[in-house]
């Protein structure tokens, strides 16, 4: 990873393209407290930049029928362009966003992360992945991952 | 649009500046169903940068005072300088992609935004786009008390 210095002439690893995936089929009754990936899977690849940070924006659009229980939607990062390359992020509460237990409705939600230690130029692939704590109320109705090149 | 290429040197266009448009005029009991302006027009114009890719966030603080209706916030983006211009993206369809809510159980005002990665934008165009809301059932308890725009030009 290389910090970008004054005078140093834009390369095209410094400013790779800004990228996302995303997807509005319903996820109905979800009940996996266990990290899934959801049908279909949103996922997209990315290069690093020459910094090897990058921000990570994972969204989505859920809610409960009952209140109680809570969706956490989370990326999940390898290296390559599929799951068989290494993982280098696992979804967790680390980078997670989640919805309000003692809501009843649908509701938007967005939470920023950051990613550092990548190799510059490397391909990553990104995939959103979703669990809840509990129960068959929860629904997600979009779910949508933006990954920003970083200085 | 054209990605930031290797050898290059930074020109104005590559990175024209980041713009916000923030109120917090307070819109009380809302009871639009359909999205609309609110008061004042919160919006903004900005020039695309040569990547023709944008990261637009909607942020805004609402509640309702029953804790059952919601207060739904979206963007409408034109090219040109006003509402007058090409619609490019709008808020009559779905607005999923884009949107950001309070929970229908919050009484006390919830602050939240989203970002949307906005492409295919013509380098160095201009563009407007304004803050749009409505409430998910017109119940005329939900209140808005802060509406923003930001857009953020990106690789």
């Amino acid at each position: 990873m290389t910090d970008l210095s004054a005078g140093t002439i834009v390369t095209a690893l410094d400013f790779p393209p800004t990228v996302q995936a995303n997807d509005g089929t319903s996820q109905i009754n979800i009940s996996s407290t266990a990290y899934i990936t959801g049908s279909p899977v949103v996922s997209t690849t990315f290069t690093a930049p020459t910094s090897g940070r990058v921000r990570l924006i994972a969204s989505f659009v859920g809610g409960a029928d009952a209140s109680g229980n809570r969706a956490f939607v989370s990326p999940q990062v390898f290296e390559g362009t599929d799951t068989t390359g290494t993982e280098v992020l696992s979804p967790s509460v680390a980078t997670a966003v989640g919805s309000m237990g003692e809501q009843t409705s649908s509701s938007a939600y967005e939470r920023c992360s950051f990613l550092d230690g990548l190799t510059p130029g490397g391909t990553y692939f990104v995939r959103v992945m979703y669990r809840v704590t509990g129960g068959t109320t929860l629904d997600l109705l979009y779910r949508g991952i933006i990954v920003v090149p970083l200085t | 649009m054209t990605d930031v290429l290797a050898g290059q040197k930074i020109q104005s266009a590559t990175w024209p500046a980041t713009v916000e448009s923030l109120d917090n005029t307070s819109n009380a009991n809302l009871t639009n169903t359909t999205f609309a302006t609110g008061t004042p027009v919160v919006d903004l114009t900005f020039v695309a940068p040569t990547t023709g890719r944008v990261l637009l966030t909607v942020t805004a603080g609402s509640r309702d005072n029953t804790g059952t209706d919601r207060v739904v916030c979206t963007f409408e983006l034109y090219l040109g300088t006003s509402a007058g211009g090409t619609l490019v993206i709008g808020s009559s369809g779905s607005t999923l992609q884009y949107e950001c809510t309070c929970a229908g159980q919050a009484d006390a005002y919830q602050y939240v935004s989203r970002t949307t990665l906005v492409d295919s934008l013509t380098s160095g165009a201009t563009y407007y786009v304004r803050h749009m809301n409505k409430t998910a059932s017109g119940s005329g308890s939900a209140d808005c008390t802060l509406r923003a725009l930001t857009v953020r030009p990106t690789p």
